[in-house]
């Protein structure tokens, strides 16, 4: 029933997108064809174009390990063309009718079923409608005729290596485009086609090489400015010459190449999908489809299940297939995960169905009821489930993976000073959080989101009473949730605010006056390099540094030199608040940071309330003169702190230091980071800024706001109690960590299975360094981890034999400048 | 906050050095007696001795430790340290235990050996102050990696600058930059010495310092009439100045990189000969006696 052409159709259930989940829906529908009709409906001419489009031999993993499969498709992990080809075999084998070339324009929903129109203007009806087509985009085409993947038209190059001696036309001007011209230019005449008269979209690096590329006559490449295509004639024969007919400001130009290859961006789903009349979450980017615990979305009769629902994972996304197709036709069944859910509540005091448990945790804690079922079920699953229990028996029997968590009563869930990567939420007993005095939390009551939000160590202990129940959730699941509920996100900053402004002010207020003032209390977003305000200012505000680094910028005799940097959890501006009140100094954001703006008389209402503190407050400011007139004073030392909040050392938790004026260039720090790392060395000495006697090799700073944790699939990224941020065994090598990383301080590689031993380096000079990495095998992101997973430190320090290597905190920053002294 | 390593620690190694210093020089004071003078067959002597063979011992096995980086025995700067101070030691330690005495024997070719050791590591030391300074001074703020890149993108545009103009000129600078010369033989590199030539009229100059070409385009501008000629000259004459500034500098950290290699082959090898040699000296003083 493949490839049915027809004015109208009608089925069912319709299947848009046939990437796995919608490969995975279909085959269970398939499943049903004695009684159920259904069509799969695929924008290209060939399947799963995500996939596709993944570079050649790329290997594909099937994470999350813990999870089972169920689908009439099968998944294991192997390379890209494994896998395509397995699928397209059994998508024939169960007799999927799937119609390629379909894409979609509108649907349109009649009481009885929706009418889909698609490109070619046929129209599809169908009762019920699956929508699977992921967040890739569909590429812009080019629109004229005869335009559509071929050998002649392509929207992708995933290899550059394959063409040779040819003519090729690339249309577009973005990255992509560049990318590709500039790749090609070497071994073939290249065209690049530009509707406007400039490259005005691209990066900075790739204006520059098209730039160069373009006036230099020796490589093989030109480009037409205000120019677009008016038609195409395909080539005769394969290999053969076709025709690009293009639309000049000098009139028609015709081209004859081999190739063209369009690059013109992608169209985002999101639009598409919400004129189908699908409700998102929020204006937010990253926001997801507000969808039900069965993938229903608001529209009744249109599920989305994959990418697009906000599972990214290909084995997450082939069991939703296979559970909306059972949702739809009204069977009831167990979700793929119930063992999962089971095992999560294992070892809890009572006996009770684990949907049961699921329903009644929601009920529990008023922040969870704002959530969607399906939302609140992953977050269980991917929690770690923590009880405290006195019974020593009940302790002393092992946990695995997915099992609760026992912990004995009375103990520490995580220390002051640590590092957190975790979101607490108190389900029932008690927890104490001690920092200056101790606060009993309520069961429904939340904690630990200063470390979360701030990036910074905790400010207070958290101990876990006695039969007390806890849902621990990774750093990673609290932000995506957050990100895609606004309720939510905007319940949990209230309490960061009220427990950061606790902490600085201690505020002897009435409840009532202490909570409207937290109200109405506003943030502000700084960029890199915005200004917060500026010297001289009348000041209005004082600001308390949520996330990030803000640098104070004095001016000494004409010039501006940097006196001090203030992190989470410090006041920016407070010097104006006493005495004169003109800010003294001008306040600039050194990385990405976020304040909270507490005005003039909201300051002085929280400050007076609690005398004592003015004390503190005011030996902070003595102290904080203190530094930065020294460090003004000292043109060496604010240039020093100047070029070190440049390079980003702001963010940093743990950044390794070279002074020049020690170091021989050895190398043997990065021979001990290759020894004590599967041979390859994490650090780069012989690259990264210097100036002076600084010297910033490129290495992991152990960001307070980890870049690279964004955007982690298998959420294989971790920080550990002491701030180092590691990758760990489940990376799939996805490279995303990489991309997000401002500091180029991850690479994609392959370990060194055999080093050389001690003796043989020590007699024979054998090698075992290497910054180069093979392309075969599976890539892993590997990076600097500070030597968290060994004894005595970083290896780096402990190996530099003239010790001008060093680990540095920012906070010490400031005594690491007086070097010389 | 960062020393250098004879400052590590509060000089804790000078202060352990000047410690055992006093216990050397009162053991071999201690030896007063008529029957026969200080030498290492006393009681004393075979102190001093083991003890030497002991510290010689601990610094040859800085070699083992640098290379051992799981472990957690100290740190290297602070290993490195106590070997320099004890190498400041060694050498007392032994004049005291031989007395000064020498001859033709294994006993005496331990002792060579073991100066050239030394002195070896002096200057070895002497680099390790001081190199990093010269190495940075001569970088200045740049990597190495930067200033290839640079001089290769330099290069390409000389080049190109010039075939804008007339052919001799083209032919003259093309020549100019082959001939650089960046391959050099061992010596040359050692001592930065700079072999760049140029073809003048079918005729090979010398090019040091990139002077030749500098002077020629410094001469060629007020003789020029073309104004487009005139530019190209100028650029030209900028670019070569770069050049001989990048040259410099590239040919200087070759230098230092080689110096500093250098040294460790001739401290390297004769640590191995000296401990041989020990070895020998022991068993034929104790079996040989």
């Amino acid at each position: 029933m493949a490839n049915v052409h027809g004015s109208t159709d009608s089925f069912d259930i319709a299947i848009i997108g046939s990437g796995p989940a919608g490969l995975s829906a279909a085959a269970r529908a398939a499943y049903y064809q004695s009684n159920t009709s259904h069509i799969l409906l695929e924008a290209f001419s060939s399947q799963s174009k995500t996939i596709h489009d993944y570079q050649k031999r790329k290997f594909v993993m099937a994470e999350p390990g813990f999870l089972n499969l169920r689908s009439e498709m099968s998944f294991t992990a192997g390379t890209r063309e494994q896998i395509l080809e397995k699928w397209l075999s059994e998508s024939e084998h169960l007799s999927l009718n799937i119609r390629y070339n379909a894409s979609i324009i509108s649907i349109d929903s009649t009481p009885d079923e929706f009418a889909i129109t698609l490109s070619d203007g046929d129209i599809v009806n169908a009762k019920n409608i699956v929508l699977a087509i992921g967040c890739q985009g569909n590429p812009r085409q080019i629109g004229v005729e005869h335009d559509g993947n071929s050998d002649f038209i392509r929207y992708t190059l995933s290899d550059p290596a394959d063409f040779s001696d040819k003519v090729i036309v690339v249309i577009g001007a973005g990255d992509a485009a560049i990318e590709n011209a500039m790749a090609l230019c070497a071994e073939n005449q290249v065209y690049i086609i530009n509707r406007k008269n400039e490259f005005s979209r691209a990066k900075e690096g790739n204006l520059n090489q098209i730039l160069g590329a373009i006036n230099d006559d020796s490589v093989s490449l030109s480009s037409l400015y205000t120019t677009t295509v008016a038609a195409i004639e395909l080539p005769d024969a394969p290999g053969a010459l076709g025709q690009l007919i293009l639309d000049t400001p000098t009139g028609q130009k015709v081209i004859e190449c081999h190739h063209v290859i369009a690059r013109l961006g992608a169209i985002a789903p999101r639009a598409l999908v919400e004129s189908f009349g699908v409700n998102f979450a929020n204006a937010n980017a990253d926001a997801l489809p507000e969808l039900d615990a069965q993938y229903q979305s608001n529209v009744p009769g249109l599920y989305i299940i994959g990418a697009l629902g906000g599972f990214p994972l290909i084995k997450q996304a082939m069991n939703q297939g296979y559970d909306v197709i059972e949702h739809i036709l009204g069977n009831e069944i167990q979700a793929a995960d119930y063992p999962l859910l089971q095992g999560q509540f294992s070892r809890l005091p009572y006996v009770m169905d684990a949907e049961a448990i699921l329903t009644l945790y929601k009920k529990r804690v008023p922040m969870f009821k704002k959530m969607s079922m399906l939302a609140f079920r992953e977050l269980i699953i991917e929690s770690e489930i923590v009880r405290s229990t006195a019974d020593n028996t009940l302790l002393s029997t092992s946990t695995s993976r997915h099992e609760t968590t026992l912990v004995p009563s009375d103990t520490f869930l995580y220390e002051k000073g640590e590092y957190g990567g975790m979101f607490y939420t108190l389900i029932e007993g008690n927890v104490a959080l001690s920092g200056e005095e101790t606060t009993q939390l309520k069961a429904g009551q939340f904690f630990g989101e200063n470390s979360l939000l701030s990036g910074h160590p905790h400010y207070n202990s958290a101990t876990i009473g006695d039969e007390s129940i806890v849902i621990a959730t990774p750093r990673r699941i609290m932000l995506k949730l957050m990100m895609s509920n606004e309720v939510i996100n905007q319940g949990i900053d209230r309490m960061f605010v009220a427990r950061l402004i606790d902490s600085v002010f201690k505020p002897e207020l009435p409840a009532q006056q202490l909570d409207q003032l937290i109200d109405s209390l506003s943030s502000k977003s700084l960029n890199a390099g915005q200004t917060l305000y500026e010297r001289d200012a009348h000041g209005d505000a004082v600001y308390l540094v949520r996330s990030g680094n803000i640098s104070l910028v004095n001016n000494n005799d004409g010039h501006n030199v940097i006196s001090a940097q203030r992190s989470a959890g410090e006041l920016v501006g407070q010097i104006a608040m006493m005495g004169n009140p003109i800010y003294q100094d001008s306040a600039i954001a050194a990385v990405k940071s976020s304040v909270l703006v507490i005005a003039r008389s909201d300051f002085f209402t929280l400050v007076s309330s609690n005398p004592q503190k003015i004390q503190t407050l005011q030996g902070d400011v003595s102290q904080l003169l203190k530094q930065q007139s020294l460090i003004a004073a000292s043109g060496q030392d604010s240039h020093r702190l100047a070029f070190l909040l440049e390079q980003g050392i702001g963010e940093a938790t743990n950044a390794m230091l070279i002074k020049q004026s020690l170091c021989i260039g050895c190398d043997n720090c990065e021979t001990a980071c290759a020894s004590t790392h599967q041979g390859v060395s994490r650090l780069n000495r012989q690259i990264g800024a210097i100036s002076g006697d600084i010297h910033i090799p490129n290495a992991c700073q152990h960001c307070q706001e980890p870049h690279c944790m964004k955007d982690c699939p298998t959420n294989a990224i971790n920080r550990n109690i002491d701030g180092q941020v590691s990758i760990d065994d489940k990376c799939i090598g996805c490279g995303n960590c990489a991309s997000n990383c401002p500091y180029n301080a991850i690479t994609m590689g392959n370990v060194v299975e055999k080093q050389a031993g001690l003796w043989s380096r020590l007699l024979w000079g054998a090698k075992d360094v290497t910054h180069a990495h093979s392309n075969e095998g599976q890539k892993k992101a590997l990076k600097c981890d500070a030597c968290s997973s060994i004894n005595g430190g970083p290896a780096c320090v402990r190996a530099c034999p003239t010790g001008a290597a060093v680990r540095v905190n920012p906070d010490q920053l400031i005594s690491m400048l007086r070097m010389d002294s | 906050m960062q020393v250098n390593i004879l400052q590590f620690s509060k000089r804790r190694y000078l202060k352990l050095s000047l410690v055992l210093l006093g216990i050397c020089m009162t053991l071999y004071l201690s030896q007063t007696g008529v029957d026969q003078p200080p030498n290492g067959g006393t009681w004393q002597g075979y102190v001093l001795g083991s003890l030497g063979a002991f510290v010689i011992g601990l610094l040859a096995w800085q070699g083992v430790r640098k290379r051992s980086y799981h472990s957690t025995l100290g740190t290297l700067q602070g290993w490195t340290s106590m070997h320099v101070y004890l190498g400041f030691l060694l050498p007392v330690i032994v004049v005291l235990h031989t007395n000064g005495q020498v001859g033709f024997n294994v006993h005496t070719v331990a002792f060579c050996l073991m100066f050239v050791v030394i002195l070896s590591g002096f200057y070895g030391m002497y680099l390790m102050l001081v190199m990093p300074r010269l190495s940075q001074q001569n970088l200045a703020n740049e990597q190495v990696v930067d200033l290839r890149l640079a001089l290769s993108a330099l290069d390409e545009s000389l080049i190109t600058l010039a075939s804008q103009g007339q052919q001799s000129l083209g032919e003259l600078v093309n020549s100019a930059i082959l001939l650089t010369e960046t391959k050099q033989s061992f010596l040359n590199r050692l001592l930065a010495r700079d072999t760049a030539k140029v073809q003048i009229d079918s005729q090979l100059a010398d090019n040091k310092n990139q002077q030749t070409m500098i002077n020629y385009l410094a001469t060629q501008i007020p003789d020029s009439v073309k104004q487009k000629e005139v530019n190209i000259l100028h650029q030209l004459l900028t670019g070569f100045s770069k050049r001989q500034i990048l040259l410099h500098t590239l040919r200087k950290d070759t230098q230092y990189n080689i110096i500093k290699k250098l040294w460790l082959t001739i401290h390297i090898p004769f640590t191995v000969s000296l401990i041989v040699a020990l070895i020998g000296h022991v068993v034929s003083v104790f079996f040989y006696w």
